[in-house]
């Protein structure tokens, strides 16, 4: 498969990435072509050592940080409606603190990780948690910024940083467990 | 807290998605490693957390 046609298969899914990441369409447009320019324009930098996708996920990663970095001022999020997050997740627990439906188990965790529609359930939970949320989940997790970076970046103190990242992972697993695990044949 | 004082599941839940980004204190290790030794729920929590890390980290597989 020629080097093009990798990549025009590859544009929709970074453009999805970049989207959750940066919440700017034109943005986002311009990262993905950004990458893929670089791409083209250096063929021989791929090795080939890992997938055309890991190699242009990589590059993309670094082109999110740089405009982040750039625009971290002038980006402007919805505000977090907190009060219904909190509810949402005291509902979980009693109140002594104990679960109130304890999480169970996941069926066959190692195998879904290989299944390419669990990642598809993985995108559209994360195009549900509020914008807020998913940017710093996704700094931390996707970016894989050490959360002192991603406290730095969006100008939080780190214990607003960890509540959010609870939230994110909570709401994040429910969402897995709803639509996947609880779902999925087994 | 002294390490005797048991957590509850909320705050273990907590604790987990910390620990997922911060170095723990020893004290504070034993005290979750006491209350995950009793606790399945936690426990299958603490997988979670885990395999979301390694989804979000790792490239879908490609079409077949």
């Amino acid at each position: 498969m020629s080097l093009e046609v990798q990549l025009a298969e590859l544009r929709k899914p970074l453009l999805r990435f970049a989207k959750l990441q940066l919440r700017n369409d034109a943005a986002a447009e311009d990262v993905v072509s950004a990458t893929m320019l670089a791409i083209l324009e250096k063929p021989a930098a791929f090795s080939g050592a890992s997938s055309m996708r890991t190699y242009a996920t990589g590059i993309l990663k670094h082109k999110v940080c740089d405009v982040m970095r750039l625009h971290s001022r002038e980006t402007s999020i919805e505000p977090l409606d907190e009060q219904s997050i909190d509810d949402a997740l005291d509902a979980l627990f009693k109140e002594d603190g104990h679960w109130r439906e304890p999480p169970a188990a996941w069926q066959a965790p190692e195998e879904a990780v290989e299944q390419r529609q669990l990642h598809e359930t993985l995108e559209r939970c994360l195009e549900r948690l509020p914008a807020r949320l998913a940017r710093v989940f996704m700094m931390r997790e996707w970016l894989e910024k050490e959360t002192d970076e991603v406290c730095a970046e969006l100008g939080i103190n780190a214990n607003n940083c960890h509540v959010m990242l609870f939230r994110a992972r909570m709401l994040m697993r429910g969402c897995l467990e709803q639509n996947w695990f609880q779902r999925a044949p087994q | 807290m002294s390490v005797e004082e048991r957590l509850k599941c909320n705050e273990v839940a907590r604790s987990l998605s910390d620990g997922l980004d911060a170095d723990m204190s020893p004290a504070a290790r034993a005290r979750l490693q006491l209350h995950m030794n009793i606790c399945s729920a936690c426990r299958n929590l603490e997988q979670q957390f885990a395999l979301l890390r390694r989804l979000m980290r790792k490239d879908p597989p490609d079409k077949p």
